[in-house]
């Protein structure tokens, strides 16, 4: 069995200083994780940018959190992770306080869930909804945000009791919502050392106490907790020979309540707070109290029960369904409003030593569940959920090829590379008119046996589309109804090239569609101004998606993808309307099924050169994986351009070392992109540190007319053709309004020709950007931007 | 079932929230409309256009706790307090120019972006630039994580103030 690749947001164990709570179980339950050689466990901590994260080293973490040695972080220059790396088939599983993460769960989970990544949430209970008055309002409030992403996103979800669950249950029926599949894994209670260090332990303290004649509270001192019924007992818990110790840190809203701890008379005397104890002093307080008073309003587990019976020592708990399921038939309980129910509990206790004794002895020889146990229990339940291998029959062979083209002369060139590099494809179905048949079959004798299915045929009298994306889309739809498709087969373009030998797991691996996508159709700008049919088929793509509550990634990438002809059916019967719609056939399909049928999907980054047709066509917005496909345009190999030299043709004896040549030239334009892009988050960062403000071009409106504002000093690499976006206010937009811009550098020479932006003719919610293509030497000069009365100017800097 | 778009599901959560604090006798720690804006933020930036339409006192809340990343206390709601009658562009300029010139914003560094009004009182050094790109580009990382008057001193050493 392949292992399950886990993902893990440890952001705040990592910030925390002691390990209590949700803390302590992350730690407990990573520990054993690391160990386990079924998973591949990544840890991550937030950086501070607050959009990726840097991989924890598995020794540091170890060493940190089982020797106290070294820092979590390890030490050397990290590993970044964004969560466009954390691959499909992987879990993401939250098992910290996620809800007090800077990375909120709201802006994460849907970008994790573009690409079918599985999410898993641990939730420890929901009770800063039920009960929110019990809680600091940042908490609150998070956890509120928290929640509405689980409820949302979450695959699955991991509760420690069955009445957590339950509240989750009841919530999501309060909101009409599904609720999501849930494990219920209850935690473990054994401490890290197994017998307590005997320098750790406060021994004033313990010559203060007498073994069995004091009651003990251990947790946060929070208002939930309920610590001021035990406190309001004291006197009478006195007058029956016992002391109280409160054990734990002092939380949020308490500071009035500690006061009066330390002004009580009797603290010192009756009374104990110990304030962040070690685990060998909680052990021993544990070990030697005559019972663990756990008055809490509610939890979500309430480990000191399980604490208190792994240390013999017997419990009088609030009466509550989460320490009822959790305390069963070996607590007593009481009503936590009243005084008088605890003091009742305490005195059945006192009444008759023998029982007493009875009971712990009852209680030693009961076995918690370790965390050993709680850990297994989560590991399954995340390989249930997260298995790395999908549902697609590993043994499906894949053997047509599909295209669809009227271009007899471009197949012809493409052809040969198929041939000599996809030795698993046997067929290529050609759906084209039908005179184009016998020059296809008089020039080709390769090893691929072509088959034909002709325009006439698939479109059967109907008529065509005259709009380039509509036509496209709705041939493939006939094509997926009509012509005589394997189930599954690839699907390609007359002109999308291998470059190398490609074998049949490019395209299925480990039980899994890979769909390769290289931009988020939600970002896309395309050509402003001048929009061509495939931005507006972006557009509507966009639109169709969203509308569904779809991923929006756009996989229109250029290279051979691999469909599953059912699916693209199941697709067109679930949005029947789209035919004609001129909608990305690529788009609609993978995005429909990552969100139908994430565990047949595996989202990658695309892997093909020549696209775009040129790197500067457009800022790129994930760099390929790798170059294994080219989107062959005639234009790149004419002089100057980037294949200069090369062969436009196949050319056995030449083809592998030109493929590495042009892998190279491409792999050198990327770098220089991101080069291009570091040099301006430098800029951005440095124009910040001194202005306060992001350096951006505004169009706003004030008093009925358009005004720009521009940043002091804009800096630009040279070479480069950067897009710079353009904050429109909607009211500053009207139908003609127009910008012109221009640039002369400080000798009056023109180095930008006027160019016109008309912020009304971009597509409605993409951001109209400015476009200045710099030349390869550096200058210093002015911008010049127009919007009817306005003019404004600003500094350009441009630098090598 | 219901189908919610994120926000929508967040602000029935909010909303259920709120009633329950209102059957405890408490009031929520911000309107709803700070909670959504909160909610649909980014982590690594604020944007000025998501903030701009809130209403005096709801933006004092939204900016501090997106640009500081910590809920306004109670010495700084007193002290805004006779501020919050003031026209909103007005309000907005003084409430982010006193943050963004912190000490703490500096250490926090979430960008505000799109945001139109003027809040720098510093005079415009077009050679600040030129001159910084000069500069081998380790300098330039080691000069943006000093501390601010490390950065003035620099700046006094290589003669540029």
């Amino acid at each position: 069995m392949a292992e399950t690749r886990i993902y893990m947001d440890l952001s705040r164990l990592c910030l925390t200083p002691f390990t209590s709570g949700i803390q302590r179980v992350a730690k407990e339950i990573v520990l054993r994780m690391l160990k386990d050689p079924a998973i591949s466990l990544t840890l991550l901590a937030d950086l501070p940018t607050h959009n990726g994260w840097r991989v924890l080293p598995h020794e540091a973490f170890v060493k940190y959190y089982t020797e106290k040695e070294g820092s979590p972080y390890g030490i050397g220059r990290p590993l970044i992770v964004t969560p466009e790396d954390i691959p499909s088939d992987a879990v993401f599983f939250d098992i910290d306080s996620a809800w007090n993460m800077p990375m909120h769960r709201c802006w994460l989970f849907p970008k994790l869930k573009d690409r079918g990544v599985t999410i898993v949430s641990h939730v420890y209970d929901i009770i800063p909804i039920t009960e929110p008055q019990y809680f600091h309002s940042q908490t609150m409030r998070q956890f509120l945000s928290w929640t509405s992403a689980v409820l949302q996103y979450a695959d699955h979800v991991i509760c420690n009791a069955e009445a957590t669950k339950q509240a989750l249950h009841t919530l999501c029926g309060e909101l009409e919502l599904a609720p999501p599949p849930c494990t219920v894994v209850p935690l473990g209670s054994d401490f890290a050392k197994k017998t307590a260090d005997p320098e750790d332990i406060d021994t004033n303290l313990f010559e203060q106490l007498t073994p069995y004649r004091y009651l003990l509270m251990v947790g946060t001192i929070e208002p939930r907790k309920n610590h001021r019924l035990l406190f309001d007992a004291v006197d009478q818990l006195a007058a029956r020979g016992l002391k109280v110790v409160f054990a734990g840190r002092l939380g949020w809203n308490m500071e009035q309540f500690a006061k009066e701890i330390s002004k009580h008379p009797r603290n010192g005397k009756d009374l104990f707070f110990v304030q962040g104890p070690t685990d060998a002093t909680i052990q021993q307080l544990y070990q030697q109290a005559l019972a663990v008073a756990f008055p809490t309003k509610n939890e979500g587990f309430g480990l000191p029960i399980v604490e208190a019976f792994r240390n013999g020592t017997p419990v009088l708990a609030s009466d509550i369904p989460v320490l009822r399921e959790v305390g069963g038939e070996m607590a007593d309980y009481f009503d936590n409003t009243s005084v008088d129910s605890l003091l009742q509990a305490v005195d059945a206790l006192l009444a008759d030593e023998d029982a007493y004794q009875k009971k712990r002895a009852e209680i030693a020889a009961y076995r918690p569940r370790s965390w050993d146990a709680a850990a297994a229990d989560m590991i399954a339940a995340l390989r249930t959920v997260g298995n790395v291998c999908g549902t697609v029959p590993q043994d499906l062979r894949v053997t047509q090829m599909a295209v669809l083209t009227a271009r007899n002369a471009d197949l012809l060139r493409t052809l040969p590379y198929l041939d000599a590099c996809m030795p698993f494809i046997e067929r290529l179905l050609v759906c084209c008119p039908e005179r184009n048949i016998a020059e296809l079959k008089e020039k080709w004798s390769g090893r691929i046996r072509l088959e034909f299915f002709t325009d006439e045929q698939l479109l059967n009298g109907e008529p065509l589309p005259k709009d380039h994306s509509t036509r496209n889309f709705y041939l493939r739809c006939l094509m997926m109804r009509r012509a005589p498709l394997d189930d599954v087969f690839i699907m390609t373009d007359d002109d999308y090239r291998p470059l190398m030998p490609v074998t049949q797991e490019c395209f299925l691996k480990n039980g899994r569609y890979q769909a390769y996508y290289s931009y988020d159709l939600r970002e896309w700008r395309g050509t402003q101004g001048n929009y061509t049919s495939f931005d507006h088929c972006m557009f509507r793509t966009r639109d169709l998606m969203t509308a569904n509550h779809m991923p929006a990634l756009l996989y229109a990438s250029h290279q051979p993808q691999i469909i599953d002809k059912r699916l693209f059916l199941e697709m067109l019967d679930a949005f029947p309307e789209i035919e004609l719609q001129g909608v990305d056939e690529w788009g609609t399909y993978f995005n429909y099924c990552i969100a139908k049928h994430p565990s047949m999907f595996s989202a990658e980054r695309y892997c093909s050169l020549g696209w775009p047709g040129s790197i500067s066509d457009w800022m790129l917005w994930c760099q390929p994986k790798a170059l294994i496909f080219e989107n062959f345009y005639d234009s790149l190999y004419e002089d100057g351009r980037i294949f200069a030299g090369l062969s436009t043709a196949f050319d056995p004896e030449k083809f592998q070392a030109e493929s590495i040549e042009k892998i190279r030239r491409w792999t050198a334009e990327l770098a220089k992109q991101d080069a291009y892009k570091a040099q301006m988050r430098t800029y951005q960062e440095m124009y910040r540190d001194r202005y306060l403000r992001t350096p951006e071009f505004l169009l706003t409106a004030q008093d009925g007319a358009a005004v720009l504002s521009v940043p002091e000093l804009l800096y630009l690499p040279a070479g480069a053709a950067m897009r710079i976006p353009l904050h429109a206010e909607p009211d500053a937009i009207q139908p003609d309004t127009e910008i012109v811009y221009s640039i002369k550098d400080d000798r009056g020479r023109q180095i930008l020709q006027e160019r016109r932006l008309r912020p009304a003719e971009v597509q409605q919610g993409v951001q109209p950007e400015l476009v200045f293509p710099m030349p390869p030497y550096p200058f210093h000069g002015m911008l010049t931007l127009t919007c009817g009365a306005c003019t404004v100017n600003c500094a350009v800097s441009c630098v090598r | 079932m219901k189908t919610y778009t994120d926000d929508a599901l967040a602000r029935t959560l909010y909303r259920l929230a709120a009633e329950r604090m209102q059957n405890a006798g408490q009031a929520m720690p911000c309107s709803e409309e700070v909670f959504s804006v909160l909610t649909n933020a980014q982590p690594d930036a604020v944007s000025y256009r998501q903030i701009a339409h809130l209403n005096n006192a709801d933006f004092l809340e939204a900016a501090y706790l997106m640009l500081l990343g910590r809920p306004l206390d109670d010495p700084s709601r007193e002290s805004w307090k006779g501020s919050l009658v003031l026209p909103q562009q007005e309000f907005q300029i003084a409430v982010l120019k006193t943050i963004l010139q912190s000490g703490e914003y500096r250490n926090n560094r979430i960008p505000l972006t799109d945001c139109p009004l003027h809040l720098s009182d510093g005079e415009v050094d077009q050679n600040l630039l030129i001159s910084a790109q000069a500069m081998p580009q380790r300098l330039v990382r080691i000069y943006q994580k000093m501390p601010r008057f490390m950065q003035k001193l620099a700046k006094k050493i290589a003669g540029k103030e």
